[in-house]
């Protein structure tokens, strides 16, 4: 059999399946890939070949929100995308999103293609997928169990990133020096985007010891001048000539308004142009997003000036600091899934407007089965002087972390008193615990998240997770 | 006086909140615990006056920086152990206290031989993770010193399992005659074949004085498993003169443990 009677196979047959999996309730972004992949190998890559331009975002943290940020500025110059949705980042997923969308990359006028792909992945989709954009966010320690660790990722990534065309362009953060390291053994053009200097207020990673990680070229130790978020920032080998370049593309980072959104000054070296703007997204996380969408984009050939106009009044994706009305509190989601990130949540609600707080942990493959990331960061400050409740299969694990934490003796209630059943349950008896106008922070590991947000679907608070 | 061993290398899966429990566990008994954190460029002195060395996982590629810090510190370590400091040492720290560790590209790194252990990382093989129950043996030390706590938390029979989540690729074998810290299903452990998981050598066996603990649990190992966490607290303080450790109130520590005890036996 032919590979185009092959792929008509196989798209036909998929069709069925997606159609099927929808109507038995199911969102079918994946299944559909896994079986065309079975009957006819390499049928992404057939498709594929028709895209004008193929962008992909990969890396440990901030996948999503950029890959939302680089079709919101796409689609704000006039050019059409396609994307494939957040839950469907492997290969299977990547595969039915061609498959679904493949009239349209067919076709004159064909949208440019911004994929979201998850880090162990990228190797099998740069096989089948020409890759134009290149975008690294970061490589960070996260759902260890998952991956092994970091060292895997690496070496996935270094023959997809030697292997680029020239014509390519990877876009990557300065300030992780790993990535830096990896960005080195690229023959395609490289830009590279990070903070301009120390942020007004940062969070490091509370597992970050002052002398910091280890040279990735020499293995010396590396100082680390500012830390803008994490592992990221500014770094020098004490030992070797391996240092942080001046990103192409930087921000700088001003204070937070609550959550509200944060003032943000981006520059361009090539043009030396500078634009500030208050994006409504709050934190050094969203700021590191937003500029690597801004790199990714001029890279396109979008100017860079109405880039970063364009981020001004860009809603981020779900779970990012999402907020729902709910009987007249105001409730904000926000997605923990590692000590850099969830530090940062509890910096920026520690000083925020908070009356009650939700914590809740789960375990389940997605959220990272190992849960003892959670004892390298400090949630004490965000409980502090807060009713607060513990959910999630890992509750009384939480509950322990809170025992031992140094600052315990802040919190208004014992942890082991503060346990609710599910998420759900947690929220509702934090919203009746919350004076009418309030504001409950809530953080939520994956699972627990998308538990609490189908549920606030169900009952019309939220619409449910888009498509 | 607690050790922290190479934090900078060796913390890779929270193994800090060994630390914090020990220091917090002390303090709840009015024992001031000072902490001293041992890097790699230290030099010999750093392990005189240490009563407890903890020491955590790091992720394989550190493993050539640790046994290069070994090479120069491993003697003055074992001889603190020697002379009764106890020990704990978890995933990547047990590894490189053994015999030896051999990498899956053959490069064996010879170490102290403080644990009489010999670990080698397979080539082919899959990693051995997830959620363990390990059964302590019915004379074990460590459930006899979380007897009392449990029964009093209204969970009598939590203090018979060390219970933990482990994630390695090496394989470790115990040296003849080394206790394992506890007995696990197969395909999980010290190396997936013999059912045992960790180490434990009590005081004044084989000569040496100290306590030595190694386990592949993280979890961290210490929190939910308070009777470990006071076993080498009490080995610890033993050498200032505090024969018994006061009953704590462990409702936390023993709910989370039957918790995770429930849910991770197979």
């Amino acid at each position: 059999m032919g590979n185009r009677t092959r792929d008509g196979l196989a798209v036909v047959l998929t069709d069925v399946v997606a159609r099927s999996a929808r109507a038995a309730g199911y969102r079918a972004t994946t299944l559909p890939g896994v079986v065309a992949e079975r009957l006819s190998p390499r049928i992404t890559s057939r498709i594929a070949a028709a895209a004008p331009a193929v962008v992909v975002v990969s890396g440990t943290n901030g996948k999503t929100t950029t890959t939302r940020l680089i079709v919101d500025l796409l689609e704000a110059a006039g050019r059409r995308t396609i994307s494939n949705p957040s839950g469907a980042n492997l290969l299977a997923g990547v595969t039915s999103m061609f498959i679904a969308h493949r009239a349209a990359l067919s076709a004159a006028d064909a949208p440019i293609v911004v994929l979201e792909v998850d880090e162990m992945s990228l190797d099998r989709v740069a096989s089948q997928v020409p890759i134009h954009v290149l975008v690294a966010t970061n490589l960070v320690r996260d759902q260890l169990d998952r991956y092994g660790e970091t060292d895997a990722i690496t070496r996935r990534w270094r023959p997809v990133i030697r292997d680029l065309p020239t014509e390519s362009t990877l876009v990557v953060c300065a300030d992780d020096p790993r990535l830096l390291h990896l960005a080195a053994g690229a023959t395609a053009r490289t830009q590279t985007f990070g903070l301009a200097e120390a942020p007004a207020e940062s969070s490091a990673d509370p597992a970050l010891t002052p002398e910091g990680d280890s040279c990735p070229a020499c293995d010396g130790p590396l100082a680390r001048r500012w830390v803008g978020l994490g592992h990221l920032g500014d770094y020098r080998c004490a030992r070797c000539s391996f240092v942080r370049p001046r990103p192409s593309i930087a921000v700088s980072v001003g204070d937070a308004h609550d959550f509200a959104g944060t003032h943000m000054t981006f520059s361009d070296v090539a043009s030396g142009a500078e634009q500030s703007l208050t994006l409504a997204m709050p934190g050094v996380s969203n700021a590191y997003n937003a500029v690597a969408a801004v790199t990714a984009v001029v890279a396109l050939g979008v100017p860079f000036r109405s880039a970063v106009e364009s981020l001004s009044g860009l809603r981020p994706p779900w779970g990012r600091y999402e907020r729902v009305d709910i009987d007249g509190r105001e409730v904000i989601l926000s997605l923990g899934k590692n000590p850099a990130s969830v530090a940062e949540l509890v910096r920026i609600g520690a000083s925020a407007n908070v009356d009650t707080v939700v914590v809740g942990v789960n375990d389940a493959a997605a959220d990272g089965r190992d849960a003892s990331w959670y004892w390298d960061v400090d949630l004490a400050p965000l409980l502090a002087g807060r009713q607060f409740l513990l959910a999630g299969t890992r509750r009384l694990d939480l509950a322990l972390r809170l025992k031992y934490s140094a600052t315990h003796a802040l919190h208004t209630q014992s942890p082991a008193n503060a346990m609710a059943d599910t998420p759900a349950d947690a929220l509702s008896r934090m919203v009746a615990a919350t004076p009418l106008g309030g504001r409950v922070f809530v953080v939520l590991t994956y699972t627990a998240l998308l538990e609490l947000r189908s549920v606030l679907a169900a009952r019309m608070l939220l619409p449910p997770m888009p498509a | 006086m607690i050790a922290q061993l190479f934090p900078e290398r060796l913390n890779l899966y929270g193994d800090a909140g060994n630390v914090r429990t020990l220091v917090q566990r002390a303090a709840w008994r009015g024992a001031d615990v000072e902490l001293r954190t041992v890097r790699i460029e230290a030099d010999v002195s750093a392990f005189t006056d240490v009563d407890l060395i903890v020491a955590g996982g790091g992720p394989d590629s550190d493993q050539f920086a640790v046994a290069d810090g070994l090479d120069r510190l491993g003697d003055a370590l074992s001889d603190a152990v020697r002379c009764g400091a106890s020990l704990l040492a978890v995933c990547g720290a047990y590894q490189n206290l053994g015999q030896f560790y051999e990498t899956s590209a053959g490069d064996r790194l010879r170490g102290p031989g403080l644990l009489n252990v010999e670990t080698v990382a397979p080539q082919v093989g899959r990693r051995m993770v997830g959620g363990v129950v390990a059964r302590l043996d019915p004379d074990s030390p460590i459930a006899a010193m979380g007897r009392a706590s449990a029964a009093r938390a209204g969970f009598a029979g939590e203090e018979n399992t060390v219970v933990g989540f482990e994630n390695h690729a090496g394989r470790t074998q115990l040296g003849p005659g080394v206790r394992a810290l506890g007995r696990v299903p197969r395909g999980h452990g010290n190396n997936g074949d013999d059912a045992t998981e960790g180490l434990l050598a009590l005081p004044r066996e084989d000569g040496i004085l100290g306590l030595r603990v190694a386990s592949y649990l993280h979890g961290p190992l210490l929190p939910a498993n308070p009777h470990l966490a006071d076993l080498l607290l009490s080995a610890a303080l033993a050498r200032h003169g505090v024969t018994d450790l006061i009953a704590l109130d462990d409702r936390a520590e023993w709910a989370a443990h039957a918790a995770n005890a429930r849910r991770w036996s197979s």
